[in-house]
């Protein structure tokens, strides 16, 4: 397969969700989870309040 | 602290089933569960939205005011879009997420389940909200579901309704997304990687990213209309120096890029079935990411063709012309590798290839029109014409909503572990193709005839292409109902299906799981046999 060299290089790192056909960790790498909630929440967030700054900054000019 | 957690997640970590009665669906975090809901929201909105395109219909079978006035009528055509928008088409991709994105990178189940519950319960207040505007003194909001003022500053009492369940559709939207990431970037089973993820899981990935992009954006000019309207700022009124074209820019930099939230994961879904119904592996896998990601990146550049007469600078309008314009090449890109997984294909005409053949020509259609409105000098004379209500159709119903109930009849068998009844999906199939050409083909020549969108009443000479129109549309509708007796009978007593796989041509994932898929999806991750065996594109 054509894409194989770079699917293989964007592996999950092996483990951190169980290894194949092994019963997973009784609790997902919840570190991780978490920080990608917050990295997402806060891309979230920085539209948020950069569109109310730039609003403001045209409303007061 | 870890400790009991780890002791807390053991607890949980046997597969149990469901609860039983109300709990399992007001408690709910399991995936399937919150997908089943969401798609029934869907449906009910669907026929909710579908009986105001029926009003409106009724109205424009002929000349005159027959059956509403005027002001009912605006208040159908804001409200009919607003609920096929955010109450039908996103929450059923939201559904399918649901249901489809575990299964098919080899997780047990979303990320953020309890996330989850809550995205989904939001939305029930939110359309309970909107819906109950339509009682109030002055009645539901009638100035269009892109909301511009001034005229959305006249709304009566439903105004403040109608800005808070936007925000509360917003909310659910953010919540949702978030999960999708989270889910895609950390629970893929060892060895899926980002290029190895189904086209469906690419395109969501790709969409939810969008969202959390761009219903902030929404959120922010909402709350702005409210403060003008309330609190008596003037972002948007000219008399106190504000500027009402600019709530437009806002609008549509959140508008344009929903568009593509409404098709992306159109494109997966399609890029599923056609292999499937073909045989053949999909032409291009890459190319389809990297066409995907395109649309998305051009999406935040193209705002203002919607707006091209309200009068702007032409290197502005030339931009916005030739950035709109590019949207083609990504796309065709995707149309070419449609057809080029088909061409020498071992192909069968079930009921989702059926869907996805339909959307392949018909989306097209709605392609091409939106390149002839792409065209500064002809958009002066389409602008606010059925010219304009034709094209978005077109994406919209042939596009996205074929490709919702292509998805459904393709993995309904996995779901329920039952073959619902080909030959009426067949039939569902033929009847909404027909007359859904029938309903808005004919709106083409009306809109370069030059009638008007959002009037209840038109000059004569518009009439005989209404009428056909109209009677698409009541066929339509009426054929729509087969949707929900088929699953229905479906559920009840469909033929079990023995293998994973209902379809022999499928690969995936979610074809490896048994049928029914079980309550929790993979809660041993998938070998590499089977990963090898499922990622085949």
């Amino acid at each position: 397969m054509e894409q194989g060299a770079s699917a293989m290089s964007e592996q999950p790192p092996r483990g951190a969700q169980g290894e194949p056909g092994q019963a997973r960790p009784t609790a997902p790498d919840r570190r991780r989870i978490r920080n990608t909630t917050v990295l997402v929440s806060l891309i979230a967030l920085a539209f948020y309040v950069g569109f109310i700054i730039m609003m403001l900054m045209r409303a007061i000019r | 602290m870890a400790e009991h957690s780890h002791a807390a997640d053991a607890d949980h970590d046997h597969d149990h089933g469901p609860p039983q009665g109300w709990r399992r669906w007001v408690y709910c975090t399991n995936h399937k569960d919150i997908g089943t809901m969401y798609l029934i929201f869907a449906c009910t909105a669907f026929f909710i939205g579908g009986a105001m395109a029926m009003v409106i219909r009724l109205e424009l079978f002929q000349p005159g005011m027959q059956f509403v006035d005027p002001q009912l009528f605006n208040s159908m055509t804001t409200m009919h879009a607003l609920i096929m928008i955010f109450g039908a088409v996103m929450p059923a991709w939201t559904g399918l997420a649901n249901w489809m994105i575990p299964m098919q990178i080899g997780a047990p189940d979303m990320a953020l389940p309890r996330l989850n519950n809550l995205s989904f319960w939001i939305l029930p207040f939110a359309f309970t909200l909107l819906l109950s505007s339509l009682f109030v003194p002055g009645g539901a909001p009638a100035g269009g579901w892109t909301m511009y003022p001034p005229l959305m500053l006249q709304t009566g009492a439903s105004f403040p309704m109608l800005i808070f369940s936007v925000h509360l559709m917003g909310a659910s939207s953010i919540l949702g997304a978030i999960n999708v990431i989270v889910t895609i970037m950390n629970l893929r089973a060892p060895g899926i990687g980002l290029l190895r993820m189904p086209l469906f899981v690419w395109t969501w990935l790709i969409t939810a990213y969008l969202l959390i992009a761009v219903m902030p954006v929404l959120a922010g000019a909402v709350t702005m209309l409210l403060t003008d309207h309330f609190f008596g700022t003037t972002f948007f009124t000219a008399a106190g120096g504000g500027d009402p074209v600019m709530f437009q820019h806002i609008f549509w930099f959140f508008g344009h890029p929903e568009v593509y939230i409404l098709i992306l994961p159109a494109f997966g879904v399609v890029s599923e079935i056609i292999p499937t119904f073909a045989r053949k592996p999909l032409f291009g896998y890459e190319a389809m990411v990297y066409a995907t990601a395109s649309i998305a990146f051009l999406s935040f550049i193209v705002w203002a063709h919607h707006m091209f007469t309200v009068g702007m600078p032409l290197a502005a309008q030339l931009f916005f012309m030739l950035s709109t314009m590019l949207i083609a090449i990504p796309t065709g890109v995707k149309v070419f590798n449609w057809t080029a997984t088909l061409y020498k294909g071992s192909i069968s005409f079930e009921p989702p290839m059926l869907f996805a053949l339909a959307f392949l020509f018909l989306f097209t259609i709605g392609g091409f029109s939106g390149l002839m409105l792409a065209i500064v000098p002809a958009d002066y004379q389409y602008q606010d014409t059925y010219f304009v209500v034709a094209h978005f159709h077109y994406v919209l119903v042939p596009g996205s909503i074929f490709a919702i109930m292509g998805a459904v009849y393709y993995w309904l068998p996995k779901w329920t572990g039952k073959m619902y009844d080909l030959k009426l999906a067949t039939w569902h199939f033929w009847l909404s193709t027909i007359f859904v050409n029938v309903l808005f083909f004919p709106q083409h020549f009306l809109g370069l005839a030059g009638m008007p969108r959002r009037v209840p009443d038109y000059a004569v000479q518009f009439t005989d292409w209404n009428m056909v129109s109209s009677i698409g549309g009541f066929g339509f509708g009426l054929a729509q109902f087969l949707f929900p007796y088929i699953i229905w009978k479906c559920v009840k007593s469909g033929q079990l299906i023995k293998e994973p796989k209902a379809w022999e041509g499928a690969h995936g994932l979610e074809w490896e799981l048994p049928s029914p898929a079980p309550y929790h999806s993979w809660t041993t991750p998938p070998s590499d046999a089977i990963i090898a065996r499922g990622a085949e594109h």
